[in-house]
C-alpha cells in the first residue's frame, strides 16, 4: 500500500488535482511550458517543500502520461582512467532522472555523457512531440565544482534538444555561471498554514478523524516539511486506529530522539571519557546512512537552546567551521567529534567561570 | 660446507621426527590421524599454524616415515580466468585416485597447500564444491594453510569456518608458533650441520627477532653467516606488533629528564631499558624517541596513522583544552587528504608529521591509565558497513529522495509494522540499541527475533488491522470516486494529449 505521502500526489500543476501552496507560481510554471519550449530549470527549496512533485507535474504537462511511463535502469560509465562506474536511473521515452552525486568525484563523467546520449538520440517525429527531451539531476547542490563546469559547456552546446532541470536544497552550492543558464524556481517551504490544510484535507480523504491538539503538534514537529507533516499523520493513524488520544505523542524517528539523548549526555558532563561515549553514538547513527551534515544540524539544534547567550556565537562559528570541514572531507567522525570536543571545552569554561 | 646455493631451510631439513621443532603432541597428533585416515573412508584434515611452524615439513616427515605418498595438489590455472579454480580443486580431489599408477599398492594421501584464488573470491561456491567432493572421496586429504592475520580476506578460518568443519567431519589440528626453546635448539642443530661459527647471543637475538617462525629464523642465520659481522641483526619482517609500539610511542609521548639533549640512535636504545617516568616538573624536556624516526619506522601511511592515532587518542588525553586542539588537527588533516589538489601536492608525511607531532605536543602530562590496550581504527569497519548499506540502498527507486534514509525509511517501518531483516528500510531503522557493531548477520538474527518478540507482534496486528479497515473504507467508497475520476483524464487529455506516444507503444 502506498503511503498517503506518495498517493496524494498532486497530479498537476494546476487544477482539480493539482498542486495546494505556491499557487501562483505552478501556473506560471505551467504557463512557461505551455508553448512547447522550456528553458533550463533550476528548483531549489528545502527539502519537503514539493520541488520533485513540481519537476514531475512540469514533465506530465509537457509529455503527458507518457513521461510516468518510467523504468529503472543501471547505466555503466568508463571515465578516462578506464574506472567502470553504475549509476542508477529512471527513465521514460522523454526523460532520464538521476542523482550524479552518487558516483563522488566522478560525476563529471556521468553527467556528460548522459547529456550527450540524451541529445544524439533526438525524436523520430519532431512535428508532433517535442523537439528536445530532458535531464533531471537531482541533488544539484553536491555536483563537483569540475562537474558544474562540465555541465555548463555541455549545456550550451545540446542546448537545441536537451533541456535540463537541477534540483537542489541551496543554490549558494551551485557556480554562478551555471545558476545565469537556467531560471532558478525557488520553491519556499509550505506555510503552517499550507501545511494544515493538506493534512485536513489528507485525513478527510482517508475518512481518519484527527484531534486538533495532534493535529497541532504534527504541524509543530514537522519543521515545515510536508513529506514528514505527512508520514508523522500516518505514522500516528497506524499506531492508533481510527480512535485518536488527545494527547498522544506524535512519534519522531528514533535516531533522532537518540541525538536528543546524546545531546543531553554531552551537557551532563564535559569529559574525555564522554567523548568516548559519544563517538560510540555517533558511529551508532552513521551506521544508519544518516548523512552526517544532518546528525550536524541535529546536534547542533538540541545543544543551542541550553547555552548561555554569551557563548552561542563562539559555539555557532565553531559548528559552522567544522561543518564546513565536513563538507571538504571524508571521514565524518573526526569533525563532528572535534566540534563536540570545542562545545565542551567552551561550555565548561563558561560554567565553571566564577557569576 | 655442502650445496652452495641452497637455503639452509632445505640444506638442513629435519630427517627423522626427532628433529623436528614442534611440540612432541602436535607431532603424536598428527601421526595418529595419519594412522586413521585409511579406514573405513578416506578422511580430511585441516591444518592451521603461523607461517614457519612446521606444518608441512612435519606431514612430509611422518608420511615418508609410514611410507605414504603425497600427491600434491598444484594450482594448474593460476592466471586464467575461464577455469572455475574451485571446480578444478573439486575434480583434483575426487579425480585424483586414478591418477595413481595401477601397480602400485603405496597408500597416498592429497596434500593441498595453497588454495585456488576463486576459493578466497567465492567463499559460497567454494564450500559448496568442497561439500561435494567430499562425498566422492578416494583418498585422504591435508589442507594444510598458514594463518594469515593480517588479512581477514586470506584467513583459513574465514572459508572454514567452525560450522562447516563439523558438518563435513573435518579433522582440525592447529600448530602454534614454534617455541623459544625449540627455536634455539632447531637453530643450533641447523648451525652445526653447517658447521658455523655464529656467536650463541647472536643466536639468541635470532630466536627473540623471528617470533616463533623458523623459516625466518634459519633464513636470518643464512643473513648473518655471509659477509663480516654486522652489528645489527637482520631485520624481522614487519608485523603488528612493530605498528602499535610505534603508536604507543607516539601516544605516550615520553619525554627525557632533561639531561642530554640530543641522542645518537645508540643511546636511544639504551634508555628504553630504564624505564622511568619523567619527573613532572612541568618544563617539556626532549621527547625521547624522534618523531620522523618514528614515523619512518612505522611504515604506515599517513591517513592509517591519522586513523589510529583517532581511535585511541581518547583514552590518552584526559584535559579537554588539549583535547580540542588535538581533534581540530584531525579534522584539518582529514580535509587535507581528501581534498583533491593538496593530497597531490602534499607530501604524504606532511599529514602524519601534524598528527603525530600535534599528538605528542598536547599529551604532556597526561597521565594515561596504567593498562591500555590500543585497538586498530573502528572507522574502517564503519565505512565498510555503511558502503554495503548504500550500494543496498541504490538498488531502490528513491533517485533523489535525499531524506530517504532520514525520514521515509523509519516512518515506514512504523507505518507498515513489518520488520524484515532482509529489506534495506527495515534494516536501516532497526531499533538504536541494536548496534551495528555485532556485525551484519547477528543483527539479521536481532531483528528477526525482535520482530516476532510479543510486543512487536501485537503491535504488527493492531497495524495490520487497522490498514484493512482503511481498504475496506475504500472499497466502498470506490463507487463515490469514480466519476470524479474520468473528469481528471478528460482534463488531461485537454492539457496534452499525447496520442502520438499511443500510436508509438500500442
Amino acid at each position: 500500500m502506498a503511503l498517503w505521502v506518495d498517493k496524494y500526489r498532486p497530479k498537476q500543476l494546476f487544477g482539480k488535482d493539482g498542486v495546494t501552496f505556491n499557487l501562483e507560481q505552478a501556473q506560471h510554471l505551467k504557463y512557461l511550458v505551455s508553448d512547447n519550449s522550456m528553458p533550463h530549470l533550476l528548483f531549489c527549496g528545502p527539502s519537503g517543500a514539493g520541488k520533485k512533485t513540481r519537476i514531475k507535474c512540469l514533465l506530465r504537462e509537457l509529455y503527458g502520461a507518457g513521461a510516468d511511463r518510467t523504468q529503472l535502469l543501471v547505466k555503466n560509465f568508463v571515465t578516462p582512467s578506464n574506472r567502470k562506474l553504475e549509476i542508477q536511473t529512471v527513465s521514460s521515452n522523454y526523460h532520464i532522472e538521476l542523482t550524479p552525486s552518487d558516483v563522488g568525484i566522478y560525476d563529471r563523467v556521468v553527467v556528460q555523457d548522459i547529456v550527450k546520449e540524451m541529445a544524439q538520440t533526438s525524436q523520430i517525429d519532431s512535428g508532433a512531440q517535442k523537439p528536445f527531451k530532458v535531464v533531471v539531476l537531482s541533488e544539484a547542490d553536491s555536483l563537483t565544482r569540475d562537474a558544474q563546469h562540465g555541465l555548463r559547456r555541455t549545456m550550451e552546446k545540446y542546448a537545441n534538444n536537451c533541456r535540463i532541470i537541477l534540483c537542489c536544497e541551496s543554490l549558494s552550492r551551485i557556480i554562478e555561471p551555471l545558476q545565469s543558464r537556467c531560471i532558478v524556481v525557488n520553491v519556499p517551504a509550505p506555510t503552517e498554514n499550507d501545511i494544515s490544510l493538506i493534512i485536513r484535507d489528507v485525513l478527510n480523504r482517508e475518512r481518519v478523524e484527527m484531534p486538533e491538539a495532534v493535529i497541532e503538534q504534527i504541524i509543530k514537529k514537522s519543521e515545515r516539511n510536508l513529506r514528514r507533516a505527512l508520514l508523522m499523520a500516518e505514522a500516528t493513524r497506524m499506531q492508533n486506529g481510527n480512535t485518536i488520544n488527545d494527547n498522544f505523542i506524535v512519534p519522531k524517528p528514533e535516531w533522532e530522539t537518540y541525538i536528543e539523548e546524546t545531546a543531553k549526555l554531552i551537557l551532563s558532563k564535559q569529559s574525555s571519557e564522554i567523548v568516548a561515549k559519544v563517538r560510540e553514538r555517533i558511529y551508532e547513527v552513521l551506521s544508519r546512512c544518516i548523512p552526517p551534515n544532518i546528525i550536524f544540524n541535529k546536534l547542533l539544534e538540541f545543544l543551542l537552546p541550553k547555552c548561555a547567550d554569551e557563548i552561542v556565537s563562539e559555539i555557532v562559528s565553531e559548528a559552522a567551521y567544522f561543518e564546513h570541514r565536513l563538507v571538504l572531507g571524508q571521514k565524518a567522525i573526526f569533525h563532528i567529534e572535534a566540534f563536540v570536543v570545542a562545545f565542551m571545552d567552551i561550555y565548561l569554561t563558561h560554567s565553571s567561570k566564577p557569576k | 660446507m655442502q650445496n652452495k646455493g641452497a637455503l639452509y631451510t632445505e640444506s638442513t631439513h629435519p630427517k627423522v621426527a626427532s628433529d623436528l621443532a614442534v611440540h612432541n603432541k602436535k607431532v603424536q597428533e598428527v601421526r595418529s590421524w595419519l594412522d586413521t585416515c585409511f579406514d573405513n573412508f578416506p578422511r580430511v584434515l585441516l591444518l592451521t599454524g603461523p607461517t614457519g611452524s612446521g606444518k608441512s615439513t612435519t606431514v612430509e616427515l611422518l608420511c615418508k616415515e609410514k611410507g605414504i605418498n603425497l600427491l600434491e595438489y598444484d594450482e594448474e590455472c593460476l592466471l586464467d580466468d575461464e577455469i572455475n579454480g574451485n571446480l578444478e580443486l573439486e575434480r583434483y580431489l575426487t579425480q585424483s585416485a586414478a591418477r595413481l599408477l595401477p601397480g602400485k599398492p603405496k597408500k597416498s594421501i592429497i596434500f593441498v597447500t595453497s588454495l585456488p584464488d576463486a576459493a578466497y573470491n567465492n567463499i559460497f561456491d567454494f564450500r559448496d564444491r568442497l561439500h561435494n567432493a567430499f562425498f566422492d572421496l578416494k583418498l585422504p586429504v591435508i589442507f594444510c594453510l598458514s594463518d594469515v592475520d593480517s588479512s581477514w580476506h586470506l584467513n583459513p578460518n574465514r572459508l572454514f569456518t567452525a560450522t562447516f568443519l563439523q558438518k563435513n567431519g573435518i579433522d582440525r589440528i592447529k600448530f602454534n608458533a614454534v617455541a623459544i626453546t625449540y627455536l634455539k635448539k632447531a637453530v643450533n642443530r641447523a648451525a652445526s650441520i653447517l658447521r658455523l661459527t655464529t656467536s650463541g647471543t647472536r643466536i639468541d637475538a635470532i630466536c627473540e627477532e623471528s617470533n616463533g617462525d623458523l623459516r625466518l629464523a634459519l633464513n636470518m642465520l643464512q643473513m648473518n653467516s655471509v659477509g663480516r659481522p654486522s652489528s645489527s641483526t637482520c631485520s624481522a619482517k614487519s608485523n603488528r606488533e612493530e605498528t602499535f609500539h610505534m603508536l604507543g610511542r607516539i601516544l605516550h609521548a615520553k619525554r627525557t629528564n632533561g639531561t642530554n639533549t640530543l641522542m645518537s640512535s645508540s643511546q636511544k636504545r639504551k634508555l628504553i631499558k630504564p624505564k622511568e617516568q619523567p619527573k613532572s616538573d612541568g618544563i617539556r624536556h626532549p621527547l625521547e624517541y624522534d618523531v620522523s624516526d618514528i614515523i619512518q619506522m612505522s611504515s604506515m601511511s599517513g591517513e592509517k596513522i591519522l586513523d589510529f592515532l583517532h581511535e585511541n587518542e581518547l583514552k590518552f588525553c584526559d584535559k579537554l583544552r588539549n583535547l580540542r586542539n588535538i581533534s581540530d588537527k584531525f579534522s584539518l588533516c582529514d580535509t587535507l587528504y581528501s581534498d583533491w589538489i593538496t593530497k597531490q601536492r602534499l607530501p604524504d608525511e606532511y599529514n602524519a608529521q601534524i598528527s603525530a607531532r600535534n599528538v605528542m605536543w598536547f599529551n604532556f602530562e597526561c597521565k594515561p591509565p596504567q593498562w591500555c590496550s590500543l585497538h586498530g581504527p573502528l572507522l574502517s569497519d564503519l565505512n565498510r558497513e555503511i558502503r554495503d548499506s548504500v550500494t543496498e540502498l541504490r538498488r531502490l527507486s528513491m533517485i533523489g529522495d535525499s531524506q530517504f534514509t532520514t525520514l521515509t525509511s523509519p516512518y515506514s517501518t512504523m507505518i507498515s509494522g513489518i520488520l524484515d531483516s532482509n529489506q534495506i528500510t527495515s534494516y536501516l531503522s532497526r531499533p538504536m540499541n541494536m548496534s551495528w557493531k555485532s556485525g551484519r548477520d547477528s543483527l539479521h538474527i536481532q531483528i528477526d527475533n525482535y520482530a516476532n518478540s510479543i510486543y512487536f507482534k501485537r503491535n504488527a496486528e493492531k497495524i495490520s488491522k487497522i490498514r484493512k479497515e482503511a481498504i475496506q473504507n475504500e472499497i466502498t467508497e470506490e463507487n463515490d470516486y469514480e466519476d470524479e475520476k474520468i473528469t481528471i483524464e478528460e482534463t488531461d487529455d485537454e492539457a496534452d494529449s499525447d496520442d502520438s506516444f499511443e500510436n508509438f507503444h500500442p
